[in-house]
């Protein structure tokens, strides 16, 4: 749930703002295009259950056949177009209310909104969505705690009400979000068991005509969809597990968009006049990791000593051949309220000798790192940093599990030392440190735990003053920042590759392709 | 006058089976040699990254090139043999310790137990030695143990399955049945009678083993079930080489799949000799049909 | 026979899934989950019951069809097996049609002419095709044939991107594609087997070849072959009629224990060509630690096996009267 799922939204301060700039949303398609937008995606769908899905191709699938009540908007950056997730365009909803202390919001639905089976779309199925969701296991009632949604329901057939349990910041871009897509409960309501793992039945710009999990995914336009027809008629998804076909693929235009492509295929890339590069910093980041219960790594002194091992540039600049970008806090760069103070590391082997001498290990020692061999960067990033540290001594062993062994050994929080990656399903200081490092959270797989941090994030969760809340995170970071609870490797940038004749891309801060965005 | 369908002179058919078994010898003889002696003959370290000489092309320095962290690959590959030599070697003597007493015991003693044992071997030779090799590697998860145990128990039917059919044909024999009768005891039996009739083939099918291990394990550590890092290992390397082939960096994969297919060939070129001189008759083997 | 060996294969399947050191409970319901939950997964799947119960619960299951899911795709497994079967077929019938091409004259000539040059190239060809690692020949081909000459297409499943599959006839995709007359497809389809089924054959092709080799040489030493040929029967007609035919018995059979060369080739071949078939499958949920569908691909591997050597031995029984195993 953790790797790939947890990505970003926006704790919106100016939600009602956002209306201003939802307009940006759908593009005017004038011209069908004949022949279908292929894209070559990593891998094949693991779910495609609204509820359950939480994979790059999986979360795509359902964003373009699905609509939510509302949904992100676009912004100007610079001259480049792209989607933020601290606003909001009407979606199903074609506006919202809300009452004054924002604990009860009205959303009122489009009229003309159809599934792809022809049903119309009423606040019947949005109810019957979100109180099946908040029941059932999965993303929509995990979040919906998060978004602190208490009750939900049907003032008529075209009016919504979602009572909170409490004002929450992070509703609104909880609810824009795909868990929250809206389903025909009509025929949800009988289907069974497995069936939504392969099939797709929404109200948004296209649906899946076919789906064949070992090789590839068709949409077609929904003959229903209520916004503007998408330009591509019929979009084809072909899972392709090898990046380097992917690479070649999009190189001599058997497909026209790939991403997830490894750095190298894109530093090949680069050099053709044929593809366009797209990329962006996203907020993934990547750690490593220290079991801070248990010495060495209770030692403060011990992590900063490794902090000032980390071949920094060599990650970024040969291993991620630029495709990362250097961190300088435990907050991604990007997300509201970060700040570098308090991190003052480098690659200085000299400087992280003396931090260890005084930390009592000047001879070095010896630990076990668990690697999650799933991602060829980590096993890069695994091998330098067992060089650089050899130099100090420190002999790191390297213990290479499977993802699933991985998974339940971080779950457990019994490795010594790992590497790990972290992408906050909510663009939020607050939900990123709370889960990466506020004490005893099931997801602390590093045991970190001061009670200042500890008592500082909970009083940041309530502070209902935005300057004051910025302040806290802040002073969090600050001491998290010296005490060096990870050694924090880079954050990943996020590149899609399109061939000539295709434009439109849209970047958007979840990494999620919008089909009906490209021309 | 010679006929044209005589058939060529015995003795040089005999030279040409010695030929081949010496040539095998040699293979096998170098890559141990290297394995011994792999830190003297390079003067460079195995594991250390040099990441200015990334992804370098075969040259003076670089022999074979380097890898994708700057370590030389000629001497990755001599570490490597080290790797691929052990497990050759340990994975072949535990399934020798394992099977052989099995056999022995089943065809010796031709009880229930024994023939349940065999019954057991049976199961295990009806899964296809790699799939099987792969189902235990990934269950018990990547690493030495994991790929020793799953390459010894792949092979430990193949040689209960010798033994058995050695004790079978053996202990009947009238020079058995009077040392049996004249009192000898069953350990004596066993290690003056029956081991050393059964030695023959059980030389030539360990050493067939021992080319099957390096397979495997190359294939298991091809699959991503091998050792861990940074040790080189022959299939390893070629997996990681294998990222690197469309963007044209041939070398990381090329030769340490070589290095694998020298080592394999010359281990069957010797099984084959050794059978050959054992035994004309002998002619199949399991490492053959189900080698990969 | 066959009974108790096949029950056997179940039990190793069953406990080789539970060595695995991964929570199967956590995997299902996701790392955020709560304690509660996990264990309310584990009451669900079983995990508390003694491990007899759960062998049992198992094999019932089994009986029905029913294998369990895979975490990787979220389908039943064995919907995923038989949707990726066809292709492991087309695969495995192509390198056994291209190498029985390559060793049929090889062996038969190397036979002919014993101990001559033929003879020796022959037996290093078949030497070396056993000693290579089949995923390194895979990768040499794609260097050589596509990388270097671009003489194939990538190495990328059974069929150009851009093509439709063709509505499925026998599932088999070039005979589909044949049967349709989508020349198109079936070329594609054609250019992307060529190398796998290449790869995946050299095995083949050196068993067979010494398999044939060894069994005409031991006819042509028989008293019938020589009567025949004083009879006055032409060589031509000896070598084929006579000495092909009696080769064959043996030949046969090894084809019972190629299968299961083949099926462990397909998966190292499979992922290196990105193949769609039941190998890659099964090369990834390994690498997803999913280990049901690892399960399920030995068992029924061993099942398959277990079966296809029976019905050789009732061919062979066909093929010689002489030989009988009942």
């Amino acid at each position: 749930m953790l790797k790939k799922a947890l990505r970003g939204t926006v704790g919106s301060l100016a939600a009602v703002a956002a209306l201003l700039l939802g307009s940006v949303s759908a593009p005017a398609a004038t011209q069908a295009a004949s022949t279908p937008l292929v894209i070559a995606y990593p891998g094949s769908p693991r779910t495609l259950d609204t509820w359950l899905a939480y994979d790059l191709t999986s979360d795509a699938m359902i964003l373009n056949v699905y609509d939510q009540l509302i949904t992100y908007a676009q912004v100007k950056v610079g001259k480049q177009t792209q989607g933020t997730l601290n606003a909001y365009a009407p979606m199903l909803a074609t506006h919202w209310t809300s009452n004054a202390d924002h604990t009860v919001y009205t959303f009122y639905l489009r009229h003309n909104a159809k599934f792809s089976n022809g049903d119309p779309v009423t606040a019947a199925d949005v109810v019957w969505t979100y109180q099946k969701g908040m029941k059932a296991t999965g993303n929509l009632s995990f979040l919906a705690t998060e978004g602190a949604i208490k009750s939900v329901a049907a003032v008529n057939p075209y009016e919504v009400k979602i009572t909170l349990s409490h004002p929450d910041s992070m509703f609104l871009s909880i609810i824009a979000m795909y868990p929250f897509s809206i389903l025909d409960a009509k025929v949800a309501a009988k289907a069974s068991g497995t069936y939504w793992n392969s099939h797709e039945l929404g109200s948004g710009p296209y649906e899946l005509q076919s789906l064949d999990p070992a090789s590839q995914a068709v949409f077609v336009r929904n003959p229903h969809y209520w916004g503007p027809k998408p330009h591509y008629a019929k979009v084809i998804l072909k899972f392709i597990t090898d990046a380097s076909v992917r690479q070649q693929l999009v190189e001599s235009g058997g497909v026209q968009v790939a991403l997830a492509l490894s750095p190298l295929a894109l530093q090949t890339l680069a050099r053709s006049p044929l593809v366009t590069e797209h990329t962006n910093l996203s907020e993934d980041i990547v750690f490593f990791g220290m079991n801070e219960q248990d010495p060495p790594f209770n030692n403060e002194l011990v992590r900063q000593a490794l902090s000032y091992a980390v071949p920094y540039s060599t990650l970024i600049h040969q291993v991620e051949l630029n495709q990362a970008s250097a961190m300088d806090s435990s907050v991604p760069i990007g997300m509201p309220d970060h700040t570098g103070a308090g991190w003052n590391y480098s690659y200085n082997l000299t400087k992280a000798k003396a931090l260890l001498a005084q930390a009592g290990h000047a001879k070095g020692f010896t630990f076990t790192f668990t690697l999650d061999a799933s991602q060829p960067d980590w096993v890069q990033d695994a091998t330098l940093l067992q060089a650089s540290f050899a130099k100090l001594g420190v002999t790191m062993k390297i213990a290479q599990v499977s993802d699933s062994e991985y998974q339940t050994l971080l779950n457990a929080h019994k490795m010594q030392a790992y590497i790990e990656q972290w992408d906050s399903f909510v663009n939020d200081p607050g939900y990123h440190l709370g889960f990466l490092l506020a004490g005893g959270m099931a997801t602390n797989a590093a045991n970190y735990s001061n009670p200042t941090v500890n008592k500082l994030l909970t009083q940041a969760e309530f502070d209902p003053n935005t300057a004051q809340r910025t302040r806290l995170y802040q002073r969090i970071q600050t001491i998290i920042n010296q005490q060096a609870p990870f050694l924090d490797l880079y954050q990943y940038k996020w590149t899609v590759v399109t061939y000539q004749g295709v434009s439109g891309y849209v970047f958007y801060p979840d990494q999620l392709l919008r089909f009906w965005a490209f021309k | 006058m010679v006929r044209l369908t005589l058939p060529p002179p015995r003795r040089q058919k005999f030279w040409s089976r010695y030929r081949m078994l010496a040539v095998g010898l040699g293979i096998v003889g170098f890559w141990v040699l290297v394995a011994l002696f792999a830190p003297l003959l390079s003067p460079y370290a195995p594991n250390v990254p040099d990441m200015s000489a990334r992804l370098a092309m075969p040259s003076l320095q670089h022999l074979l090139g380097t890898d994708e962290y700057g370590r030389d690959l000629l001497t990755r590959i001599f570490f490597g043999a080290r790797l691929s030599v052990f497990i050759a070697v340990a994975s072949t003597l535990a399934a020798i310790a394992v099977g052989v007493p099995i056999g022995i015991y089943a065809g010796y003693r031709a009880g229930l137990a024994g023939e349940a044992l065999m019954r057991v071997m049976d199961v295990f030779l009806a899964f296809p030695s790699l799939v099987l090799a792969l189902a235990i590697g990934a269950a018990i998860g990547p690493g030495l143990t994991g790929e020793l145990l799953a390459i010894t128990l792949v092979s430990v039917p193949t040689f209960a399955r010798q033994a058995y059919a050695g004790t079978v044909a053996t202990k009947h024999l009238p020079f058995v049945e009077s040392a049996r009768a004249t009192g000898a005891g069953v350990g004596r039996l066993i290690g003056r009678h029956l081991l050393p009739n059964m030695f023959g083939p059980l030389l030539v099918i360990s050493t067939l083993n021992l080319g099957f291990a390096v397979l495997t394990g190359a294939s298991l550590s091809f699959i991503g079930l091998g050792v861990p890092l940074p040790t080189a290992e022959w299939g390893s390397m070629v997996s990681d080489g294998s990222q690197y082939l469309v963007s044209g960096q041939w070398w990381m994969s090329l030769f340490p799949g070589l290095a694998i297919m020298t080592i394999v060939f010359a281990f069957n070129l010797v099984g084959d000799g050794l059978r050959d001189l054992a035994d004309p008759r002998m002619r199949r083997s399991r490492s053959l049909s189900d080698a990969v | 026979m066959m009974v108790p060996v096949i029950l056997g294969v179940f039990v190793v399947a069953f406990l080789l899934a539970r060595v695995i050191p991964a929570n199967p409970a956590l995997m299902v319901v996701g790392l955020q989950s709560t304690a509660a939950e996990v264990h309310a997964e584990e009451l669900a799947l079983g995990l508390n019951l003694p491990l007899w119960l759960q062998m049992w619960h198992f094999l019932l299951a089994a009986l029905h069809g029913n294998f369990g899911l895979s975490i990787v795709t979220g389908q039943p497994v064995l919907t995923d097996l038989a949707q990726r079967f066809p292709a492991t077929v087309e695969l495995t019938v192509a390198s056994v049609v291209i190498a029985v091409a390559v060793a049929l004259p090889l062996g038969i000539l190397s036979a002919l002419y014993k101990d001559s040059w033929i003879d020796w190239l022959a037996h290093v060809i078949s030497l070396t095709g056993v000693s290579m690692p089949l995923f390194w020949l895979g990768l040499l081909l794609i260097m050589v044939f596509y990388s270097a000459l671009h003489l194939v297409p990538a190495p990328l499943g059974d069929l150009g991107v851009l093509y439709a599959q063709p509505p499925p006839i026998t599932h088999i995709l070039v005979l589909d594609a044949l049967l349709e007359g989508r020349w198109a497809v079936f070329w594609s389809s054609l250019r992307h087997l060529i190398l796998p089924a290449l790869a995946l054959s050299t095995g083949t092709i050196s068993v067979l070849m010494r398999m044939l080799r060894a069994s005409m040489l031991d006819v042509l030493r028989h008293d019938y072959i020589r009567t025949a040929r004083a009879k006055g029967a032409s060589a031509w007609h000896v070598y084929m009629v006579h000495t092909l035919r009696n080769a064959l018995v043996p030949v046969v059979t090894i084809f019972g224990l190629q299968l299961g060369y083949l099926l462990g080739g397909a998966v190292l071949v499979e992922t290196v060509f990105n193949w769609p078939g039941v190998g890659s499958y099964v090369t990834s949920a390994i690498l997803a630690s999913d280990y049901a569908p690892v399960e399920v691909f030995a068992l029924l591997s061993a099942v398959l096996y277990s079966v296809i050597n029976l019905c050789v031995d009732v061919v062979n029984a066909a093929i010689d009267p002489r030989i009988t195993y009942f």
